[in-house]
């Protein structure tokens, strides 16, 4: 008996001894960070030739102001700098940038020969004291030397947030004028941040919810110049335009182009009751993908062409639905109060933005493509019309405000709800469309 | 007694004869006025009252003049006024007819209304309180940082006051200069979660308290680690060369392993420079970095990778770089560790698990 205590006792003493040393290295685990903008500096470009001043200033501004722009960088003004980047090959001092917290740091060079514009560019890492990829150098005109710094800023988020950018890319939209009951609509395009805008149509017939292809250089949009709404196909380069579905006694609308850009979506209303179909576009033979009496519109197709999200009252009042690409009987995704409308699929394919109108208000919203994980980003007088970002990471809708004086504004969102800021834009604006990235 | 009966007699007496003698029963009346009055008929007294009402006729009034007829008739012309003249509207710029009111929902007939009580929503379990829940609260100060400990706004910085104050003069007989406190910088404000438009009209109260963190118990400190031996001065540079080989190569640690407190103090230095894109796909990655400190609790050599959860290759090389600039940008003059008990983390590993924020 007394050996088997003094065993036991042995035996307590050396597992206290093992639990108390700690064998390998200390261990942590973090569950809790922050969200903050990551501070950066982008330092004017070096001038490599004589006349490239002006441009190498530019160019950094377009940069910085891309990635400011997202919410997620916040730039540190050049008065704060301790360092002067004079020679894009000299070494970094990341002493200099440490001392000032610039996490990230973006140096680069201009050269110019005649029409000729030569942008390079490198990303550093500086408390890791390294390069964030390799340097990287983009050649075009001079004239497109906004484009070029919308490209840089693209790789440069890229490199840090390891996704892809989307300052390379336009928007079309209905330009709007005029008063609101003698509103003037017509479409036009412009860069995504409010650049070069152009006119596509004039304003003779009412146009609506114009649709980017999957290369962007077509748009489908709905007219009322035959006197019904009638879906037509738009190239954005010659603006030569046809209309692409005419049967006799039948209104379409709600175009959307399929991934592959060779076939349409769209909703047709015949004998008062209101279907989703499909065609190609170059081809005249529609396929219709419900068949319920209820009125069915709005569709998106799913990145990987597989599915279809919709708006539809069959339930009594409007909800979303998602069915097969090739039809099949539909999946009601939308349980929450109020009604839901213009679902739009991600990029990414892993949501569904819509539009929801609730107890009065109209919100922008994200949803898991099964309806769940519903996330609320914005609330207004009116909202409407998501778009999604080629990245999937923001969202720009038509905010219209209160009262007969009120005007349409395009606005964006961060996929997290922060950030919701004023596209700016000459006069109203409505029913955005974000392109591909170029 | 006698004398009352001669005094009443004579009063008596006196009262009787002054009535005899005083002319108290005189023969002659005392003087009066006459007044004469005449009898009239009734219809004599109305006719005489008639006669007082009747107005007097006025005899020094003017009699108005009859107005002539060519002072006050105006002069009338034959000529009518011209009809305004008509614009014939342009047929191409006929303006478009007023769009059709569009005619208001229909009242239901009082017999059609219904009462419907209005659904209240059941509190959740863990929201056993009474008060609404839409109750209208001040709302959140809108932050760009959003961080686990929340960080009220700074003060409003000083203004010029309109009052202008006169300096005060340095007292010369302080010889001695006092260095003030250099001020700190106010931290940034931060909220603790994301306040998107939509959530801005509910109520903000939280849904539950923030337990205060508990106080690391204090312990007893061990003692000081005893002195390895130094080679002897005299042995050869090879023995040197081994014993520092030797010092470098990381011992199994011994004595009292970190306490809790120490380990969490050390969570919390990383975890404020640790910034997660909640938005990104990085988000989705959890990555777990292994790196060594010197005795001074900077970091000593590179950080690196060990292992990840989630995500494509992209995500967690993102989530990887996030997580190296945490450490590096924190760790400052180096991170506060107990130097006594060094071996046990000399070497170490966080993981990163950005599960949480994600929620957020």
């Amino acid at each position: 008996m007394m050996r088997l205590l003094a065993t036991l006792l042995i035996g307590l003493m050396v597992l206290g001894q093992m639990a108390q040393a700690q064998n390998g290295p200390l261990r942590i685990e973090i569950t809790d960070g922050v969200i903050e903008p990551l501070p950066y500096a982008v330092p004017d470009f070096v001038a490599e030739t004589s006349g490239a001043a002006e441009l190498a200033s530019n160019l950094a501004r377009v940069v910085a102001e891309d990635l400011n722009g997202t919410g997620l960088f916040r730039e540190i003004p050049a008065k704060a700098h301790i360092s002067q980047i004079t020679n894009f090959a000299s070494p970094v001092q990341f002493a200099d940038w440490k001392a000032i917290n610039a996490q990230a740091l973006v140096s680069g060079a201009v050269s110019v020969s005649g029409n000729d514009l030569e942008v390079k560019f490198r990303v550093y890492d500086v408390f890791a004291g390294q390069e964030l990829g390799n340097g990287l150098r983009f050649k075009g005109t001079t004239e497109g030397w906004r484009r070029m710094g919308h490209k840089v800023a693209d790789a440069v988020y890229s490199r840090i947030t390891g996704e892809g950018g989307y300052f390379d890319s336009r928007v079309v939209f209905v330009s709007e004028s005029g008063p609101k009951n003698d509103r003037r609509k017509r479409l036009a395009i412009m860069d995504y941040d409010g650049a070069n805008l152009q006119y596509l149509t004039d304003s003779s017939a009412i146009v609506l919810a114009p649709r980017f292809s999957p290369t962007g250089d077509k748009v489908l949009y709905t007219s009322y110049e035959t006197g019904f709404p009638r879906v037509f196909v738009l190239d954005v380069g010659s603006v030569e335009r046809r209309v692409l579905q005419d049967q006799a006694g039948t209104m379409s609308f709600a175009p959307r182009f399929s991934p592959d850009g060779k076939s349409v979506l769209m909703s047709i209303t015949q004998n008062g009751n209101t279907d989703i179909h499909t065609m190609p576009v170059n081809g005249r033979q529609t396929k219709r993908l419900t068949s319920s009496p209820s009125i069915d519109t709005a569709p998106s197709i799913s990145p990987d062409g597989q599915q279809i999200v919709f708006e539809s009252d069959r339930s009594g009042n409007q909800q979303l639905y998602v069915m097969p690409a090739g039809g099949g009987e539909p999946k009601r995704i939308s349980f929450g109060q109020g009604r839901y409308g213009t679902p739009v699929w991600s990029p990414r394919g892993d949501l569904i933005a819509f539009t929801k109108q609730n107890k009065g208000r109209f919100h922008i919203g994200v949803m898991r493509t099964d309806g769940s994980e519903e996330r609320l980003l914005t609330a207004s007088f009116l909202d409407e019309g998501p778009s999604w970002a080629p990245n999937g990471r923001v969202i720009m809708f038509t905010r219209e405000t209160q009262g007969s004086d009120g005007t349409a504004a395009l606005y964006s969102v961060d996929v997290s709800g922060r950030n919701l800021k004023k596209v700016k834009v000459q006069g109203g604006a409505s029913d955005p469309a974000w392109s591909p990235l170029q | 007694m006698h004398i009352g009966h001669y005094i009443s007699g004579a009063a008596h007496a006196g009262v009787i004869g002054w009535a005899l003698w005083g002319g108290a029963f005189r023969d002659e009346p005392p003087p009066f006025e006459v007044s004469g009055v005449s009898i009239v008929t009734t219809e004599q007294f109305e006719a005489a009252l008639a006669a007082e009402r009747a107005p007097q006729p006025e005899t020094d009034v003017t009699a108005p003049q009859a107005p002539t007829q060519a002072d006050d008739v105006p002069s009338l012309t034959s000529q009518t006024d011209d009809a305004p003249a008509l614009e014939t509207p342009d047929s191409a710029e006929a303006p478009e007819p007023d769009a059709t009111p569009t005619p208001p929902e229909e009242v239901p007939a009082p017999s059609q209304l219904t009462d419907v009580a209005p659904t209240l929503e059941p509190p959740s379990e863990e929201m056993a309180v009474l008060i609404p829940r839409d109750t209208t609260r001040p709302m959140v100060r809108p932050a760009d940082r959003v961080a686990p400990e929340p960080v009220a706004p700074p003060e409003p910085d000083t203004v010029v006051d309109d009052v202008v104050k006169e300096t005060t003069t340095p007292d010369d007989s302080v010889s001695e200069t006092v260095a003030e406190p250099e001020e700190a910088t106010a931290p940034e404000a931060a909220t603790t979660e994301i306040v998107t438009e939509a959530k801005e009209q509910v109520a903000l109260a939280p849904k539950a308290s923030i337990r205060p963190v508990l106080r690391p118990a204090s312990r007893p400190k061990p003692p000081a680690e005893t002195t390895t031996d130094t080679p002897s001065s005299s042995s050869s540079s090879t023995d040197a060369a081994v014993a520092e080989a030797l010092a470098e190569t990381p011992a199994a640690p011994s004595g009292p392993p970190l306490s809790q407190g120490e380990k969490d103090s050390m969570r919390v230095s990383v975890q404020k420079c640790w910034v997660v894109d909640v938005g990104g796909q990085s988000a989705n990655v959890t990555v777990t970095v292994g790196f060594s400190l010197d005795r001074d609790g900077k970091v000593k050599g590179p950080v690196t990778l060990l292992s990840s959860d989630g995500g494509d290759s992209k995500a967690v090389d993102t989530a990887f770089q996030s997580a190296r600039r945490a450490i590096l940008r924190c760790q400052k003059g180096g991170y506060k560790l107990p130097i006594e008990k060094y071996d046990h983390w000399r070497e170490i590993e966080i993981t990163f698990n950005p599960e949480k924020m994600r929620l957020k």
